[in-house]
């Protein structure tokens, strides 16, 4: 195999394809041949995991050097450099999709001096500040296996001493002074200094996304979804691009159609001056869903545009990330999006509809699905009135006890009573638990979070960014909508709406009959045509 | 120029402000106006540092100069950003304001580059940073000539299309507020021109 494969519009793509380079890769190398706007990126296979002996750490670090050659030609910029630095983020990716699960290194690069050369570079101390702090963060977190708490609470802090609601609100100076206090508890906690070397943060950051295939998140998400042990994740290595930079810049996920409903519609979260983790790790409320298209309606045009674009070369629904630098769009990667078995059908009705598959392929792309179980719940016309509206990341409508945390989920899973997680955020450390849930309810993130996508694939009811929810996890109570709750007591959701009801309600369900009828038609012309070339799993 | 990168850095922050306050919602303008005041205060407090530096030693006199022709653009963009939150501004004129303020927060980062070029000049830094700076330089007053367009468009189209003398009048005022500022910068970058051209390249 090869030890590096180039993610560039000339490059050719991995023999393997997306076992060689993982699946992230792989797409980002198609994007790019297709002349869609790609950082420059390396990748360093999925068989560097498995490679062993003295001269491994060697060959990787020659292989790391070799692909950052080649992209400071593609950038114009230099590693390391005191004059027009380039940064890079080191990114995992599987063969197998697993969102959120392995780990990501942002703004690579960056130390005393190069922060100060992307100062001159940018003219934005605000935004150099923040990728470095966002770097010695991420680092402590993912290379150093430090606690995330002494780094939070310094972040807590300055948004304190700033006034500041959210990290975006801190000045310039307030990024520099909490740079220099995570500096500061890295050497306190790791008994070293952070490393200023470039080079250095780059392979150790590489080693620790190869490691993170063996995270117990990772491990436990496998199982749950039935993927294999073999393989194990590529390292991609691309340029850096500033979601971050003020202005007209900002980092969004979005689907080509609504992965709850099927619907063709552009579903998206987007949030001004914050780079993708603000988006995906689902910490943040998310404001800016319905600013993008105001502020930047060339941006977003273009965003619609890709969306056919990415669906007549994938010929799938796909999940993408992107950024806008200064009012220039970049793909971060996209691959099959995630949807509910609803979706599914919708999705595959469709696009036989729109010429894009054909039944016989719509047919392939449902095998595994049981039709019979396909449907959607909701509440009796008129619903009382709502505790809450949050944004629905799932549809359906669940019912169930309040659990504060992953344990209680599991506890009362235990006594057969329905639980549903009411976090102020879920990090993919919750899988167990939102696993056990009949339904998710959170105070922050996008319904592109990682969690969000996770719920759907696990055809949970999901709302997220639900206002007015305050947790208090020591008397174990959450309040909503001003109407204080114990754990244990009953909430019902509303998938669908978004609407969170206190109490029982009585669901009805509902069947994509529409769907179902065209797959019944698909099924009768294939029998009539080959009467065994129909999947006996599928209906 | 230290000092004058950290006043440039407050600039920044003030044209970030008064473009974000044009996007925002507008229960945030008091916060925004105070942050506003803020920075313009360490703004005031930077030149004052500079005034007695100078009292130490002249030949920084150019510095002073320079600091309190920028610290024309932060008295400005202050008075921006709190005229933006007076009133729910909206229409063909905000779009037309938008543009200006764009102008304005990339007009501050030209000058936080000018600035850290500058401040390579004349150490181990070769051509390069002389291009960069210069560049920078160009690209300022470029920003101004441009903002001098924006302003007159924003009239027109305030004239027009505003609805009513009220917001006429604050689509205006900003307006000048903006055009002051990016003016401001321009005449500090030709004083640092001037000086990196003279004092310290021929010097």
């Amino acid at each position: 195999m090869a030890d590096l494969y180039l993610v560039l519009p000339e490059a050719p793509l991995a023999k393997g394809g997306a076992d060689e380079v993982g699946n992230k890769a792989w797409n980002l190398m198609r994007l790019a041949q297709a002349g869609l706007p790609v950082p420059p990126a390396f990748v360093l296979p999925t068989d560097w995991r498995l490679r062993k002996g003295l001269e491994r750490e060697a060959a990787l670090r020659q292989a790391l050097a070799d692909g950052i050659a080649r992209l400071e030609i593609a950038t114009g910029l230099k590693f390391g450099a005191a004059r027009r630095p380039l940064l890079v983020s080191v990114r995992s990716g599987a063969a197998a999709s697993m969102p959120g699960m392995m780990e990501t290194v942002l703004d690579v690069g960056l130390n005393g001096e190069t922060v100060e050369a992307l100062i001159s570079l940018t003219g934005n101390p605000r935004l150099a500040f923040d990728s470095y702090r966002r770097l010695v963060q991420g680092y402590a977190e993912v290379v150093a296996a430090l606690p995330t708490a002494p780094f939070d609470a310094l972040v807590a802090a300055a948004l304190a001493q700033g006034e500041a609601s959210s990290e975006r609100e801190l000045d310039h100076r307030s990024l520099r002074a909490l740079t220099l206090a995570m500096l500061d508890s890295y050497r306190t906690l790791a008994g070293s200094d952070f490393p200023a070397d470039p080079r250095e943060q780059l392979a150790k950051a590489a080693e620790a996304v190869f490691r993170s295939w063996d995270a117990p998140k990772a491990v436990s998400y496998r199982r749950l979804n039935g993927l294999s042990e073999e393989g194990g994740t590529a390292v991609t290595v691309q340029a850096m691009v500033f979601g971050n930079a003020g202005g007209a810049s900002g980092s969004g996920v979005g689907f080509t159609r609504n992965p709850a409903t099927g619907a063709r519609e552009f579903y998206y979260d987007f949030q001004f001056d914050g780079q993708g983790e603000d988006v995906v790790a689902g910490r943040q409320r998310l404001g800016d869903h319905d600013r993008l298209r105001a502020a930047l309606p060339a941006v977003f045009a273009r965003l619609t545009e890709i969306c056919r674009e990415l669906e007549a070369l994938f010929r799938d629904a796909q999940d993408f990330e992107f950024t806008i630098q200064s009012g220039t769009l970049f793909l971060l990667q996209t691959r099959r999006a995630k949807r509910t078995d609803w979706a599914a059908l919708t999705i595959a009705v469709d696009m036989v509809a729109e010429g894009l598959l054909t039944p016989g392929e719509a047919l392939e792309r449902l095998d595994g699905i049981d039709l019979e179980a396909v449907a959607r719940t909701s509440f009796k016309e008129p619903p009382p009135q709502p505790l809450a509206s949050a944004l629905a990341a799932g549809v359906g409508v669940a019912i169930g006890a309040i659990a504060l945390d992953s344990d209680a989920v599991k506890r009362l899973s235990a006594v057969g009573e329905p639980a549903l997680l009411v976090r102020r955020d879920t990090a993919t450390t919750d899988i167990e638990g939102m696993a056990l849930a009949a339904g998710i309810l959170t105070a922050s993130g996008g319904r592109t979070s990682h969690a969000a996508v996770v719920a759907r694939q696990l055809g949970k009811v999901c709302l997220v960014a639900c206002p007015g929810l305050e947790i208090d996890l020591e008397k174990r109570q959450c309040r909503i909508g001003g109407t204080l709750f114990d754990e244990g007591d009953f909430l019902s959701l509303d998938g669908n709406a978004g609407a969170v009801y206190p109490g029982r309600l009585a669901p009805l369900t509902e069947r994509p009959e529409r769907a179902l009828n065209a797959i019944a038609q698909w099924r009768r012309v294939a029998a009539e045509r080959t009467p065994d070339a129909v999947s006996p799993s599928v209906g | 120029l230290r000092v004058a990168a950290d006043h440039a850095g407050l600039i920044f922050e003030l044209a970030s402000l008064a473009r974000e306050a044009l996007q925002a919602e507008r229960d945030g303008a008091a916060k925004r106006a105070r942050r506003a005041r803020g920075f313009e205060h360490d703004a005031d407090s930077l030149v004052v540092a500079a005034r007695e530096a100078v009292a130490r030693r002249a030949d920084y006199a150019v510095f002073l100069r320079m600091l309190q022709t920028a610290d024309d653009a932060a008295d400005e963009l202050e008075d921006a950003v709190s005229l933006i939150g007076i009133d729910a501004l909206q229409g063909k004129p905000l779009e037309a304001l938008q543009i200006l303020a764009d102008l304005l927060l990339e007009a501050a980062q030209e000058w936080i580059k000018a600035l850290a070029h500058a401040s390579q000049i004349g150490r181990a830094a070769g051509d390069a940073e002389m291009e960069d700076f210069l560049t920078a330089i160009d690209r300022i007053g470029a920003l101004e000539h441009q903002a001098d367009d924006a302003q007159r468009a924003l009239t027109a189209s305030a004239v027009q299309h505003a609805r009513d003398f009220r917001q006429l009048h604050l689509f205006s005022a900003i307006g000048d507020c903006l055009e002051e500022a990016a003016d401001a910068l321009k005449h500090a970058s030709l004083i640092l021109h001037e000086h990196v051209l003279g004092d310290v390249i021929d010097g």
